[in-house]
């Protein structure tokens, strides 16, 4: 493919990564809540600015990572091969990190490593790319993170997704962890969070 | 803040390769998601011994931006000597601003102690973690308390307990007390005095430990249920002094042991010294100070 | 009035001073150079390169000048110093069948395919300190010329395994990426590959006392020096981009095969078992003691019974680390002021109660 197809990594590597991944954990410690990433430009035709941020400042040849075919592009393959050097696979139970669309997420849940009992750690993150991380299906979340409840409503997120998240949760230790993004924006999801439809 | 002129520009921002950086992050990532749980990684040699806080050291590098200001105490001390150096030592690779105050600090490395300062939303604290297993000494084997772990199976924590009640009235363990986090994972907190654990309670703050010997990290998201292992008719308890601190009348913080002179004459001060500071700032007086007045 | 330590960083600075002026030592001595060090004190240069974990002579040389003679915190700061490097990739397995041998030796037969090569050894000399040595300028020592320098031989092992008598060394799978203990935290029970890497980097004082204690009868494994043999081996590397590989390079390695009596188990039928060990230059102690306690940890893997420390993977493997040990057990030196005021507020009441 023509190199004028390579969208541009990160400017300043370091430092953009580490502002990137202080947004993330941030995220994940404190699930439900929107936090901004610092953007990247000009991501990969059709990619989610926020899931390249996540990629750039995640993955490496130590990650391999599954792509939902429906964002697959040469363009993408491109961009996450030249600037995170992650293999990119097929498997779905292999990979340490899918980047998936909402309307695909609830048939992929169940195919993804979910750790061992006595390594939970080795698990997926999923990356899901949702039209808004406001406005979709609301959900209620309690848990560690959370000083009494949190919402959120990624839009996209069906039923069969949520449902697919609330039986992740029953398998704590085990399970994957969700980020959920949406223009320079995510909110993260671990597996630790109970879900539930009521709302108070 | 340093001027950049000072920082060292031989090595990478805060040490640490990219790749290295990157790995401690994802593991970050599973600690956070798993409250409790300990995360293998593969902790790396650092410029200090083991024993000194690499682990904690390694977490800070991984987490740390540009625009963070630091605080560094070890035995809740900023002017211990280990923590000048650890700071000192990211002054030089990161150039970042430093503080010894808690409220100012974004980020907060310690080595046995937790400010007696309330910490705050936003706000991370980096334990320095020698064996982060809680159940090593009742097993030295990892496949086991491995197994112990996933299993939840932790009567042998509630015996061991148990027995010092027998044998000695108490709990006779005073420091690195366990504690159970989200209901789950017994966990060690480092071996702060278990004078500290409420605070690790529901805490604003984001927690996260460190072991690079031992290559594990574990965390405490913010506002997770953080409960010290007791019995009904043992609830658990912490220290107490018998009178304040000499320097700031302090009633309610950790107190240092202080010998004087030969005849063993003593003064009792804050650990924190940031805190006992902070209150003389405000007035406040202990009676070393009144006598001196 | 209030007497704790203030002034850390001065204090800091200030030993930092003394021991510069300390490592120097008498100005009016010559300085030791990097090439001296590198030259004359051989032996602890290639412990420092292989318990650091990086083969470079002058680096190892600098330091043991920098850590004033102290072998552990040489291969301290070798090992930090390494942490910095970048990662270029796995060498191909270096194929110490075709090394260049400058020493070889099997206990096992009086006699082997090129011969027994006795090279630079402390083996027969009589332990008389010479105090020639003790008079400098003294003219460089010549030895004589011997036939074996540098030819290449079999392994002795490899004669035994053609008929069976002896294990075949248990291949990697060459598919599989090597495991590397610098980038994956231990996880029990360990492959034997990982396990090996901790060994080679494993402080030789800990191996030797553990091989020894096998050798006492705390979990005994009859051992037998197959084969030891010093000299130099190249180091491939095949860059991915090329597909065929180039030499970076020719290292000194130590290798000893031990061969193990054992009299068959369900696992595998009698036969003699290796014991592996391997060491940066001239290590022979470490390579020996190393086989000892590698064929010791295989001992689940043959069906044996596990009965003594030095075949009990997570307590040999653990607790091999020379930098890992010595840090632990330094920081004692560390405050812990504040534990000790748990400690003593706690005693202070059980005493009290105890009165009443």
């Amino acid at each position: 493919m023509a190199v004028t197809e390579l969208t541009p990594g990160f400017s300043d590597p370091v430092h953009d990564s580490a502002n990137a991944f202080r947004a993330i954990l941030d995220a994940m410690a404190r699930p439900g809540r929107i936090v901004d990433l610092p953007a990247l430009p000009d991501p990969p035709k059709g990619f989610d600015a926020a899931a390249a941020v996540l990629a750039l400042s995640l993955l490496d040849d130590d990650t391999p990572v599954w792509i939902d075919p429906g964002l697959r592009n040469a363009a993408l393959d491109a961009f996450l091969r030249f600037h995170a050097g992650c293999p990119i696979i097929d498997r779905t139970d292999l990979c340490r990190f899918a980047f998936v669309g909402a309307d695909a997420f609830a048939a992929l849940v169940e195919d993804l490593p979910i750790g061992e009992p006595d390594y939970p750690d080795r698990s997926a993150t999923a990356i899901v790319l949702c039209d808004g991380l406001t406005g979709g299906l609301r959900r209620a979340l309690r848990g560690p993170g959370i000083q009494d409840v949190a919402h959120l409503a990624p839009k996209g997120m069906t039923e069969e997704g949520w449902e697919s998240l609330t039986r992740n949760q029953v398998l704590f230790p085990l399970g994957i962890d969700t980020i959920f993004v949406s223009q320079g924006q995510i909110a993260a999801l671990p597996r630790s969070i109970r879900i539930s439809a009521e709302e108070n | 803040m340093t001027p950049e002129s000072e920082t060292d520009q031989q090595y990478n921002f805060a040490y640490l390769d990219e790749q290295t950086k990157r790995m401690i992050r994802r593991a970050l990532l599973k600690a956070v998601a798993i409250p409790g749980y300990q995360v293998p990684f593969a902790g790396r040699e650092m410029p200090m011994p083991y024993g000194w806080g690499t682990g904690g050291i390694q977490v800070t590098a991984a987490i740390l931006r540009r625009d963070d200001t630091l605080k560094v105490i070890d035995q809740g001390a900023d002017d211990t000597t280990n923590a000048v150096s650890i700071r000192k030592f990211f002054k030089r690779v990161a150039g970042i601003a430093t503080t010894e105050k808690t409220r100012e600090a974004t980020i907060i490395q310690t080595r046995h102690r937790i400010p007696e300062t309330p910490l705050e939303d936003g706000q991370i604290i980096v334990f320095q973690v020698p064996i982060p297993e809680p159940l090593r000494f009742l097993e030295p084997r990892e496949t086991e308390t491995r197994k112990m772990h996933a299993l939840e199976e932790y009567g042998l924590m509630h015996v061991k307990l148990y027995e010092d009640i027998a044998r000695h009235g108490h709990i006779a363990t005073t420091y690195a007390y366990p504690v159970k986090v989200a209901g789950r994972y017994i966990m060690d907190p480092s071996p702060t005095p278990k004078f500290d654990n409420p605070k690790m309670n529901r805490t604003p703050a984001l927690q996260l430990f460190g072991a690079g010997r031992e290559k594990r990290i574990y965390a405490i998201p913010p506002y997770t249920e953080v409960v010290s292992l007791d019995f009904e008719d043992h609830p658990f308890e912490v220290q107490k002094w018998d009178r304040p601190c000499a320097l700031c009348g302090a009633t309610e913080s950790f107190l240092d042991e202080v010998i004087m002179d030969d005849q063993g004459t003593r003064m009792f001060v804050c650990s924190d010294t940031d805190h006992c500071e902070k209150r003389r700032g405000e007035g406040h007086v202990g009676p070393a100070q009144e006598a001196a007045e | 009035m209030y007497v704790a330590v203030k002034g850390g960083e001065r204090a800091i600075d200030n030993a930092h001073g003394l021991m510069a002026e300390d490592r120097r030592g008498d100005p009016e001595v010559a300085e030791l150079t990097i090439p001296q060090i590198r030259e004359q004190m051989k032996l602890a240069v290639d412990r420092v390169m292989t318990e650091g974990s990086v083969f470079d002579r002058d680096l190892a040389a600098l330091a043991i000048k920098q850590a004033r003679g102290d072998l552990i915190e040489a291969a301290f700061l070798i090992r930090a110093y390494r942490t910095t490097l970048t990662r270029f990739g796995a060498s191909l397995p270096v194929d110490t069948g075709k090394m260049k041998i400058d020493r070889r030796i099997s206990a096992a037969f009086k006699d082997i395919p090129g011969g027994q090569v006795l090279g630079p050894t402390f083996d027969y000399t009589h332990r008389l300190l010479d105090f020639k040595l003790a008079a400098e300028g003294g003219e460089a020592p010549m030895a004589l010329p011997v036939d074996a320098d540098g030819e290449t031989a079999p392994h002795v092992l490899d004669l035994l395994a053609a008929e069976g008598l002896v294990e075949t060394p248990g291949m990697a799978n060459d598919d599989a990426a090597p495991a590397d203990i610098t980038r994956e935290a231990p996880e029990y029970p360990m492959d034997r590959e990982a396990r090996l890497q901790s060994l080679a980097r494993g402080d030789e004082g800990y191996l030797l006392a553990l091989a020894y204690s096998t050798q006492r009868g705390y979990g005994r494994t009859h051992p037998f020096a197959g084969e030891i043999r010093l000299g130099r081996v190249s180091v491939e590397f095949m860059p991915e981009e090329l597909g065929f590989p180039v030499e970076i390079g020719e290292i000194e390695l130590t290798e000893c095969n031990m061969i193990n009596q054992f009299k068959g188990s369900k696992a595998m039928p009698p036969q003699f078992t290796r014991g592996y060990g391997v060491a940066f230059g001239h290590g022979e102690r470490k390579a020996m003691a190393m086989a000892l306690v590698d064929r010791s940890l295989r001992s689940e893997e043959l069906g044996e019974e596990i009965t003594a420390p030095a075949q009990d993977q997570e307590f040999v493997l653990s607790h091999c680390d020379n930098v890992q040990a010595t840090g632990f057990l330094e920081h004692l030196k560390l405050p812990h002021y504040v534990d000790f005021q748990s400690e003593l507020e706690l005693v202070r009441r059980m005493r009290g109660e105890a009165a009443e």
